[in-house]
């Protein structure tokens, strides 16, 4: 029977007051967690984490265990 | 592991080991001490349940504990393996944990790191209560700059881990306040190093360094400061520190 692969993805959010840009994103994530977190990313743009979220799921789709 | 409900004798076995003779460490890595003594490796879980339960400030159902630490597998399956990880439990371990047969939890003598750093960091973090010197040293900035069980991906250590990272990075900008205050710029230098490690985006931590090297009458190194977190928020992000950073470095 083969393995389940768990995928994670963690995104630590906070505000920094007084910033042009006041949200600060960083993305943890991996595609199998028994590998560790296998990148790290950093935005200020909502935008930008949901393409990140989006592109690490459709990753997941596409390499299924 | 004490049985409160049914056996006595178990109890009272347990006694010597009691006097903080056992400890568990969480933070780092997962490890269990005899006196000073770390055990070898135990089974993987062994190492879940006692660190779940060592998470745990109060006693879990059976229930509970065992829908959290096989979330995949059905009601009786989750029950049935952990009973399976309580009876795995070696002579010494099993003094860590009270099982009965409606709940499970860690026992009292059995010290633990991570709730003495919560405490410190409490402490720390509360302008109004009186801390202790050692709160302020060298220890207490390295235990404050562990992160909880780092290469465990379980929801609840998940849930765990990140809570601790936020208390843990505000208890040491407070370390690094009070000293700085108190002109040991060296050590808060120290402790504001381990906030911006930890987190290279986080302006108060920057804001802390930065505040600690003005202390110490070292403007060059505050701006070498503020300029390399320029560079990495305009690298990183596109943007410029805020104002309020820009106006510690009096050579901006």
């Amino acid at each position: 029977m083969a393995m389940e692969r768990t995928a994670l993805l963690i995104i630590r959010a906070w505000i920094e007051e007084g910033s042009s840009a006041p949200l600060r994103a960083q993305l943890s994530m991996t595609s199998d967690v028994s590998n560790g977190m296998e990148r790290t990313s950093s935005h200020s743009d909502v935008a930008d984490v949901g393409t990140q979220v989006e592109g690490w799921l459709r990753k997941i789709l596409a390499d299924p265990a | 592991m004490l049985n409160r409900a049914n056996d006595a004798t178990a109890t009272s076995r347990a006694e010597p080991l009691v006097n903080d003779a056992l400890r568990l460490s969480v933070m780092g890595t997962f490890q269990f001490w005899v006196a000073d003594e770390s055990l070898p490796t135990l089974p993987g879980g062994s190492q879940r349940l006692l660190a779940f339960l060592a998470l745990r400030q109060r006693a879990v159902t059976r229930s509970a504990a065992a829908g959290t630490l096989w979330p995949d597998s059905t009601e009786s399956h989750a029950s049935s393996s952990l009973r399976s990880a309580l009876s795995r439990l070696e002579d010494v371990t099993r003094h860590a944990v009270v099982a009965t047969p409606i709940d499970v939890s860690f026992a009292e003598h059995v010290s633990v790191d991570l709730r003495h750093a919560r405490t410190i960091a409490h402490r720390l973090i509360d302008r109004d209560a009186a801390h202790l010197p050692s709160d302020l040293s060298s220890d207490a900035i390295a235990a404050l700059s562990t992160d909880l069980l780092p290469d465990w991906y379980d929801d609840w250590v998940v849930i765990e881990s990140e809570d601790w990272r936020q208390l843990r990075l505000h208890a040491l900008e407070a370390i690094a306040a009070r000293l700085t205050e108190q002109r040991r710029s060296g050590e808060a230098i120290q402790a504001a190093l381990a906030v911006v490690g930890t987190e290279p985006l986080r302006e108060s931590g920057h804001a802390a360094l930065i505040r600690a090297h003005l202390a110490e009458g070292n403007q060059s190194e505050a701006l070498t400061v503020y300029t390399q977190y320029a560079s990495t928020l305009h690298d990183e992000l596109g943007i410029q520190p805020t104002v309020g950073l820009q106006s510690l470095v009096p050579s901006l």
